[in-house]
């Protein structure tokens, strides 16, 4: 799938058919107080800057998180995303959504990381046949009151974190973009620097693949 | 194929991706398909959603980046001034003994050895028994001789070619 080019981002927000509004916004501050807070970062006010961060870091850390499946090294990406934003300030035009802008560097700092650790395991998977991919972050399913509907739904969720591990890096982020940011195609491709139809197909890929290695679960 | 086809459709109807014609196909096909891919896709993305984040909290992760931010900061200037003498006196330094290499080597592949300075002798098979021959090449003269060696009869002596 070939990745194209990219002419500067339109900001758009849409609902989806989930209901969800598009999330590519800038966390409900108003956009002269963020225009002020960016000009005076830009300018090289580093406390104005903290204040953008506090504002965004919730996101910015998520999606890095759900791709990376590690408290620890979200961490360390999502520091790494705010420090190429220092950085890159700018080159920051005010074109774009503030956010669209930071998320776009942290969608591909997880991405560099993602094709990493796909990588890295493909070569662990090589060297250990048979061994299963481990969820990396334990957490408590909501507590139905059965022990035996609790280890259910504890295997379906190794499952679904198995699967989301054979995904490419590339995949498994445009679904986390569609599926929990609520992206729209466009916002997707532009995140992601290609085509709205690789965006698509990337996405129908994921979806079928994650079924397909589901289907013996349940 | 037209099923793939057909649930490529459906997965970006369910994202709200289609134009409105196409949008009224995949609905009136959606019962043909089963529902058993939508609600495989509709658990997925339950699950991603469900997905804990262990966030630090914003002033915490902003204390990571200030600091991040100052050691980036201090970092260039400092590998910039040092490695930029240090890369300048590395290329020199190579550049010099690379060029003392290639002069040696020419020198050592250009002079006449010790061995090649001596006569080259080559041992030859005699035909006749317990005779022996000898070949060298003489420096002085340039010319080759071949000196053979009977034990009583038969040729002898030295002849110059």
């Amino acid at each position: 799938m070939s990745c194209e080019g990219f002419q500067g981002l339109e900001v758009g927000v849409g609902v989806n058919k989930l209901g969800r509004e598009s999330s590519n916004t800038d966390e409900g501050i108003a956009p002269e107080v963020l225009a002020q807070m960016v000009a005076r970062a830009q300018a090289g006010d580093e406390d104005a800057f903290g204040e953008l961060v506090k504002a965004f870091h919730g996101r910015v850390f998520g999606v890095i998180y759900r791709m990376v499946s590690n408290a620890e090294d979200a961490r360390e990406l999502a520091q790494q995303t705010w420090v190429k934003a220092w950085q890159r300030l700018g080159t920051f035009k005010g074109d774009a959504q503030f956010f669209t802008w930071v998320y776009r560097i942290a969608v591909n700092t997880a991405l560099d990381q993602g094709r990493r650790a796909t990588r890295r395991r493909e070569v662990s998977l090589d060297e250990e046949p048979g061994r299963e991919p481990q969820a990396a972050v334990e957490w408590q399913a909501p507590d139905e009151g059965r022990p035996d509907r609790q280890l259910e739904r504890e295997e379906v969720r190794k499952a679904f974190e198995a699967a989301l591990d054979g995904l490419a890096a590339e995949h498994r982020m445009a679904l986390i973009l569609r599926e929990v940011e609520g992206l729209s195609y466009r916002e997707i491709a532009q995140a992601m620097r290609c085509r709205v139809g690789t965006v698509m197909s990337r996405i129908f890929y994921a979806r079928r693949y994650v079924q397909d290695r589901m289907k013996d679960v349940r | 194929m037209k099923r793939e086809k057909q649930l490529e459709l459906l997965s970006r109807w369910r994202d709200g991706e289609l134009p409105p014609n196409e949008r009224v196909r995949v609905e009136a096909a959606r019962a043909a398909l089963g529902g058993e891919a939508e609600q495989a896709w509709e658990a997925l993305g339950e699950h991603l959603r469900a997905q804990p984040v262990p966030a630090p909290t914003p002033e915490a992760m902003w204390n990571d980046v200030r600091r991040a931010i100052r050691v980036a900061q201090a970092e260039p200037a400092v590998a910039v001034g040092a490695g930029g003498r240090w890369n300048w006196a590395v290329a020199a330094l190579a550049v010099l003994f690379m060029v003392g290499v290639g002069f040696l080597g020419v020198r050592i592949w250009l002079a006449p050895s010790a061995e090649a300075a001596m006569p080259r002798v080559a041992w030859v098979e005699a035909e006749l028994p317990g005779s022996s021959a000898m070949v060298y090449e003489d420096e002085a003269s340039g010319a080759v001789v071949i000196w053979l060696m009977t034990p009583d009869e038969g040729p002898s002596g030295e002849e110059q070619l």
